[in-house]
């Protein structure tokens, strides 16, 4: 069996057990917008020069994602795309302005098995579209998948989270572009959710790593969600924090 | 001789049976045998005779209507509300140092991990993002507000102690005041009239 399927299986079969045993009163979800400020770093290889040419796009991405709880069960889907451009130099050519139009689309489950630790798997589709000084270069697919941990720490608050990713992408799938041979991502968050409104904030750094044999990239930056949450938990922590419940 | 409850189908409250040519006096003290006071209604008084065979003729059947004067009774309050009790617990600043740790950590991963994850050859270009470092900020930041601000439960020992005594209390009024109700309605008048029951 291969190993992205074990792992999805295991995990399917861990979430299923950890909805079962989650008392039904913890149930949320949540629907916001995401701003991805990323840039994106490529190290091509220039014969004979071997690894010889560094490209630096950047640009923004503005999407929605959905979240929805379920006890110790939660599922994660966001949409993201934009334009990343920049100018690079491409050996005789000189420098050309190179932009990629990029489209992220993201399913993700985990289940917090502690309340420090979530493990969960998560798929990642990427469609890309490169043009070179304004004339199309052909368009690519990249479909990962793989198992993730997060590290959990509440800062002192109920309403302030840490949060501390990593996702090792096992299955590596593309189409119209070479293979990608390795890929992993990390997450670093900070949550603030507010007491007495449906309201979450997000701030985090992602940093992704492609790996196309001797060649790579990477994709990093900033990223800003807001959601609106719905359901029982943010009810809950709202009243936890008026002046009756302070003493109890 | 027996006494029922509304007809002589249902289960007898009292029941006695005599020698033939013995003079006796039955006394019914309104209660089901060896149990306490019969509620009010009609009860169905029968007088039968039985023979060596075993045939009973019935000889005299009345009606008894027992009625019971209520008794003076005292309500049982409602349970105790919660404001009669003290805060048990008072939500105090913690210092816990596991916040600021926290903030630190997710600090440090948002700078170092990209910089120890990312291809050599990337590395010099990889830290130029200024996110990065903005990111580590808010959450050292955040660390060190949970750390300030951070609050947690703490136990009143002597508001649990108070109100232990004050719920103790309660339960033991609540029993007197029980055994002071049963013993008024064993204590109320019973009437019991009795009617020849028409044919």
């Amino acid at each position: 069996m291969r190993p992205a399927r074990l792992a999805a299986m295991t995990l399917g079969l861990a979430a299923g057990l950890a909805a079962l045993s989650a008392p039904a009163r913890a149930q949320e979800g949540g629907v916001g917008v995401t701003s991805y400020w990323v840039q994106n770093h490529v190290a091509r290889e220039v014969p004979p020069l071997g690894d010889a040419r560094r490209d630096l796009l950047d640009g923004t991405m503005l999407g929605v994602a959905g979240r929805f709880s379920y006890g110790r069960l939660s599922l994660v889907a966001e949409y993201v795309s934009g334009t990343l451009g920049g100018t690079t130099y491409a050996g005789t050519a000189g420098s050309v302005k190179t932009e990629r139009a990029v489209r992220d689309t993201e399913l993700g489950a985990r289940v917090r098995l502690f309340g420090w630790l979530a493990l969960g798997y998560e798929a990642h589709a990427r469609h890309l579209a490169l043009s070179v000084s304004d004339t199309a270069a052909g368009a690519a697919t990249w479909r990962l998948s793989g198992p993730s941990a997060a590290l959990l720490a509440t800062l002192g608050r109920p309403d302030l989270q840490a949060e501390v990713g990593y996702t090792h992408f096992v299955s590596r799938r593309t189409v119209g572009s070479a293979a990608i041979t390795g890929a992993l991502r990390t997450v670093a968050q900070v949550t603030w959710r507010s007491a007495r409104r449906p309201i979450q904030v997000a701030l985090a750094y992602h940093f992704e790593r492609l790996d196309h044999g001797r060649e790579g990239e990477d994709f990093q930056g900033g990223r800003v969600s807001v959601s609106y949450l719905f359901g029982g938990l943010h009810r809950q922590r709202g009243a936890g924090t008026s002046r009756d419940s302070r003493l109890e | 001789m027996a006494i029922f409850a509304s007809d002589a189908g249902a289960r007898p409250v009292l029941s006695q049976t005599l020698p033939a040519g013995v003079s006796a006096t039955v006394w019914w003290t309104a209660r089901e045998i060896e149990r306490s006071l019969v509620p009010s209604g009609s009860y169905l008084l029968r007088v039968a005779v039985v023979d060596d065979a075993g045939g009973a003729t019935t000889a005299l059947e009345w009606v008894l209507l027992v009625s019971r004067t209520p008794a003076d009774t005292i309500a049982e309050p409602p349970p105790l509300d919660t404001s009669a009790f003290l805060p048990e617990r008072a939500i105090v600043r913690m210092g816990d140092p596991l916040p600021m740790l926290s903030g630190i950590v997710t600090g440090v991963a948002a700078t170092l991990l990209p910089e120890l994850l990312s291809r050599p050859n990337l590395r010099l270009s990889a830290g130029g993002n200024g996110w990065r470092l903005g990111v580590a900020g808010v959450a050292l930041a955040a660390g060190i507000f949970g750390f300030v601000t951070s609050e947690g439960p703490q136990p009143l020992a002597e508001n649990i102690t108070t109100n232990r005594a004050l719920r103790d209390q309660d339960a033991r009024d609540r029993v007197l005041l029980r055994d002071a109700n049963a013993r008024a309605r064993e204590a109320a008048p019973v009437r019991i009239r009795a009617e020849e029951r028409a044919p």
